[in-house]
């Protein structure tokens, strides 16, 4: 594809966002029940915050 | 019968017994509630009203997990305290069954506890200790919470003295001991100095030798200093024993670890701090205690392995997502500039179309700012070569070159250059205004007669005759004033000798003949009922169509008229006048007078005429017809006719035509002949240039060109569409001129030897050697041209050659300094497809002979671009970073396109027919020029020094 240094950075800087965005919602995702899942193993180890 | 205390409490049952006393279970009578009574068996030493502040204190407390106080009484000697009955039983009881917890339930009491220390250690003055954690003193409910109890009142005054305490194995501090590791008798915390009496109790541990800090008085007593911390460690071994299960050890040193196998290991860091043996070393407060147990959650190491995480994905990906709206912004900042540069190269290019040499070259430098940073875009080839083609600084032809434009006030009607090119004259809007064009400037502004049809002639470079407004008028330009005014007028004609001048005003029907000097009306010529062709509204518009001449000295008239005639007057002789045509076949003529000929053009629905008739033999000496419009110009250096795209010099004697121009299928519009060159418009926007029966420069021009003049140094192109006039001036740039040669010699290739002392001319069947200083070395003929297959001049170190390559593979090779034949060999046949390739650093550039030239990647094979489609490919030469790809069009034209790395092109080179080192040479048929390759920085300098000199 012969693009030029511009339409790279262009293109590629909103394909980066795009990407950050994209795994950003994957991480959220993954976090979030990996957060889950350990808030539970905690529970069951440490018994429930006090409030 | 049940026991009743004080009247209000029935004794229902024993509950429990202990050190302190028997504790029941009683009933309140009146509020019929269960009740804890708690008889304390110390015997009445203190003073009643020290038991009072006692109970005082206590009944104080209000904490969920600490029992109320309600009343204090004594009865019988025996001390009642009154309290909450709390349901359930203490922890002691389920761990002597054996019973385990887990771990989050401990861990809620945990919080339970704290909560009540805390409570109970902030209480005023001084707070209060517990003294004696344990299971035992730890009532479990039937809700699974917990309620501490029992702790010691006497602890909460703070007073000096001895006070008894419970001192229970396993969960008492080192400091029921007496020992101390904190290395200070000082108690700290709570309150001041306090000793101890120990009650001995069964779960009391007597001073011995093993006990290294505890001393003991001979009466059996020991002293103890207690605080807060004392309370921590007692509450961590309860917790140890509620973790584990086993009772830790007596000796806090001794202590085995929680299992990190079963436990969570910020559970047991908790224990081990709280049962540290020097109290400075464990929780100074339960708050700090109870803080440890709330921090589990954030502390552990999986919470913040989880937090990192969170943070390192949170803090990447929105690097991540800023970096790439930072280059997003950028790049899109680029492709605007790129874009905005592409605009300006081709409003550059539109400019120096319409002669506008000035503002290309400012438009090609908006293209090219000086200042940039590191985020604008790069230069863009397209600007590049903008500016070049503005600057024209690869044209090292003679001619004219744009020079820049005249904008007039509006369209012109008519434009005029001086006879010796110096001075032009616009008539526009009925006003004539006359411009010196060396130095710009506007040397007159005349009102002219308000009329297309109005003329103006220059009598000579100063003076100049005009149709002015209501009269003829004649000014004198370097004096700036009017020297005469005749008669109305609107066509004006001037003898070739200047004295004398003709005018017709309108429709009018006769011709005013003037003396130029004088202004005196010399004669006046009648047409009878005859008027010359005039538009109905002649405000806007001119068609030319008429033709109205006077002969060298003024003794001739020629005139056409409306009805299509023509006639020839003779101002001595009226017998002598001709009529040249019949009525009402002709509307456009063109003609004039040349020497003793006139010369004409008749143009209407029976086609065109063209005709030359010698006025002093009144015959026609020649003359032809055809379909479309004739032009012609006669004067004093010939006859000159336009036949569709080709312009001739017409022989009046013999009718022996020379080509003079050849448009290449374009129509002739106009033309103007000078000393040395032809000046030649077309129907299709161009104007060319011929010099003899060459063609030296042509352009292309935006809009149509309706007025062309050339004279002297000078020419000019207008339209009527526009205000804006080009101006061109001649231009030699025979500084640049390396070799003159026989121009007559046809060639097809020419080349410089390495060494710059040859220059070698060849073409298919021979070629011409010449020294640079222009002397002819050799000129050989080819032996069987018909075979010649590919000719390469090559170049290696100091020596060069022609190497000629012949079908039957025969390979001659010629020297380029003599001439001579160097070699003869016998090869294998050439491919006859031609294809050839060419190599660059960093290009492969395939040349097809009946394809587009291709440019790859050398390294990776990724075609990069495409070549010209129509040309054929002829050579390459790296130049520095760019590639210069030299071209041979189908007319046999030749000429170089510079190249950057990705193939676009900064700069079009007509006529380059060589690269040697950095050095071009252009071939102008007659001479070859030489120029360097020009950096952009050059270009944009000599483009800040160039806007300020041109004409505008």
């Amino acid at each position: 594809m012969s693009w030029t240094v511009s339409e790279w950075l262009f293109y590629g800087g909103l394909a980066a966002m795009a990407v950050a965005a994209l795994l950003g919602l994957v991480a959220a995702l993954a976090l979030h029940a990996a957060g889950r899942r350990l808030r539970e193993t905690l529970r069951r180890e440490y018994g429930e915050k006090r409030r | 019968m049940q026991q009743v205390i004080a009247g209000t409490y029935e004794i229902v049952r024993e509950i429990g017994a202990g050190g302190a006393g028997v504790v029941y279970l009683a009933r309140h009578l009146r509020l019929n509630k269960d009740v804890v009574l708690k008889a304390d068996r110390r015997t009445l030493s203190s003073r009643p009203e020290t038991l009072r502040r006692e109970v005082d204190a206590l009944k104080n407390l209000s904490h969920t997990y600490i029992p109320q106080v309600y009343d204090f009484l004594v009865e019988d000697g025996v001390v009642y305290t009154v309290m909450d009955y709390i349901p359930g039983e203490s922890l002691d009881k389920p761990l002597a069954r054996g019973e385990r917890f887990s771990q989050a339930q401990v861990i809620q009491w945990a919080f339970q506890l704290l909560e009540a220390l805390c409570y109970l250690h902030s209480r005023a003055p001084h707070g209060i200790l517990h003294g004696d954690i344990k299971p035992a003193n730890i009532m479990l409910t039937p809700q699974n919470t917990i309620c501490l109890i029992d702790f010691n009142i006497a602890l909460a005054l703070g007073e000096k003295g001895a006070v008894r305490v419970g001192f229970s194995r396993g969960y008492a501090s080192p400091e029921h001991y007496g020992v101390d590791y904190a290395g200070t008798a000082a108690t700290q915390g709570v309150g001041t100095s306090a000793t101890t009496v120990v009650e001995e109790t069964p779960e009391t541990v007597l001073a011995d030798s093993a006990w290294p800090g505890v001393s003991s008085g001979a009466d059996g007593h020991k002293t103890i200093l207690l605080d807060v911390r004392s309370d921590i460690y007692s509450l961590g071994a309860t917790l140890y024993h509620l973790f584990t299960g086993v009772r830790p050890a007596q000796d806090a040193r001794e202590v085995v670890p929680m299992s990190a196998k079963e436990f969570s290991p910020g559970v047991a860091a908790i224990i081990r701090k709280a049962m540290a043996p020097n109290p400075n070393d464990r929780f100074q407060s339960a708050a700090e205690m109870l803080q440890a147990f709330d921090s589990l959650y954030s502390e552990d190491p999986r919470t913040k392995r989880h937090r990192r995480r969170k943070l390192v994905a949170a803090g990447i990906l929105t690097a991540l997502f800023l970096a790439g709206g930072c280059s997003a912004f950028v790049g899109l900042r680029q492709m605007e500039q790129r874009q905005n540069a592409y605009a300006l190269a081709e409003y550059s290019a539109s400019a120096l179309r319409a002669g506008d040499v000035e503002g290309a070259v400012a438009y090609a430098l908006e293209a090219l700012p000086a200042e940039r940073t590191i985020w604008d875009a790069p230069y863009t080839a397209q600007a590049q070569k903008a500016l070049t083609d503005a600057l024209g600084v690869y044209d090292l032809s003679d001619g004219y070159h744009a020079m820049g434009t005249l904008r007039l006030p509006s369209e012109p009607l008519k434009l005029l250059l001086s006879p010796e090119g110096g001075r032009l004259a616009a008539l526009y809007a009925y006003e004539v205004a006359v411009y010196d064009l060396e130095t710009g400037r506007q040397l007159a502004v005349l009102e002219a007669e308000p009329s297309a049809l109005s003329d103006v002639r220059f009598l000579d470079e100063d003076r100049l005759l005009y149709a002015g407004a209501g009269a003829l008028r004649a000014y004198d330009l370097t004096a700036g004033q009017e020297l005469w005014a005749g008669g109305p007028a609107t066509s004006v004609v001037v003898s070739a000798d200047g004295s004398r001048a003709a005018a017709v005003y309108r429709s009018e029907h006769q011709a005013v003949l003037y003396d130029t000097e004088t202004g005196a009306v010399v004669q006046t010529v009648s047409f009878g009922d005859r008027s010359q062709h005039v538009a109905i509204n002649d405000s806007f518009a001119d068609p030319e169509d008429d033709l109205l001449a006077l002969n060298r000295d003024g003794t001739k008239l020629a005139a056409s008229f409306s009805d299509g005639t023509l006639a020839v007057y003779d101002l001595e002789d009226p017998s002598r006048d001709l009529e040249l045509l019949d009525p009402h076949l002709y509307a456009q003529f063109d003609g004039g007078f040349s020497g003793a000929y006139f010369a004409f053009s008749a143009y209407g629905e029976g086609g065109s005429l063209f005709a030359v008739v010698d006025t002093a033999q009144l015959a026609q000496t020649g003359g032809f017809a055809g379909q479309s419009p004739f032009l012609v110009q006669a004067d004093e250096s010939g006859i000159a006719v336009a036949l569709e795209d080709v312009l001739v010099l017409l022989d009046p004697v013999t009718g022996e035509q020379t080509e003079v121009a050849y448009t290449q299928g374009d129509p002739i519009r106009a033309f103007s002949r000078g000393e040395a060159y032809t000046m030649v418009a077309t129907e299709g926007q161009a104007c060319w240039f011929f010099r003899g029966a060459e063609a030296i420069s042509h352009f292309s021009s935006q809009e149509s060109c309706d007025f062309i003049g050339a004279a002297g140094d000078y020419a000019v192109v207008g339209s009527r569409n526009t205000p804006a006039v080009q101006l061109q001036r001649l231009e030699s740039r025979q500084e640049t001129q390396v070799l003159a040669y026989d121009a007559a010699y046809a060639h097809d290739e020419a080349r410089v030897s390495a060494d710059g002392s040859t220059v070698m001319l060849f073409r298919y069947d021979g070629f011409r050697l010449y020294h640079r200083d222009g002397r002819l070395l050799a000129e050989v003929a080819l032996p069987d041209p018909e075979q010649v297959y590919d000719q390469q001049y090559r170049r290696e170190a100091e020596a060069s050659w022609l190497e000629v390559l012949y079908y039957d593979g025969t390979m001659r090779r010629y020297s380029a300094a003599d001439g001579a034949l160097l070699s003869e060999e016998r090869l294998a046949p050439p491919d006859p497809s031609l294809y050839e390739e060419f190599y660059t650093d960093t290009l492969r550039i395939t040349a097809p002979l009946h394809g587009t030239p291709v440019a790859y990647d050398r390294e990776t094979g990724e075609e990069i671009a495409a070549l010209e489609e129509d040309d054929y490919l002829t050579y390459v030469t790296q130049v520095g970073t760019w590639v210069m790809t030299e071209y041979i069009t189908a007319q046999g034209e030749r000429y170089g396109l510079l190249l950057n790395e990705r193939c676009e092109t900064l700069a079009y080179l007509q006529n380059l027919c060589d690269i040697v080192g950095d050095t071009l040479y252009f071939d102008y048929l007659g001479t070859l020029r030489t120029s360097r390759v020009y950096s952009l920085r050059e270009l944009i300098a000599l483009g800040e020094s160039e806007i300020g000199g041109r004409v505008q």
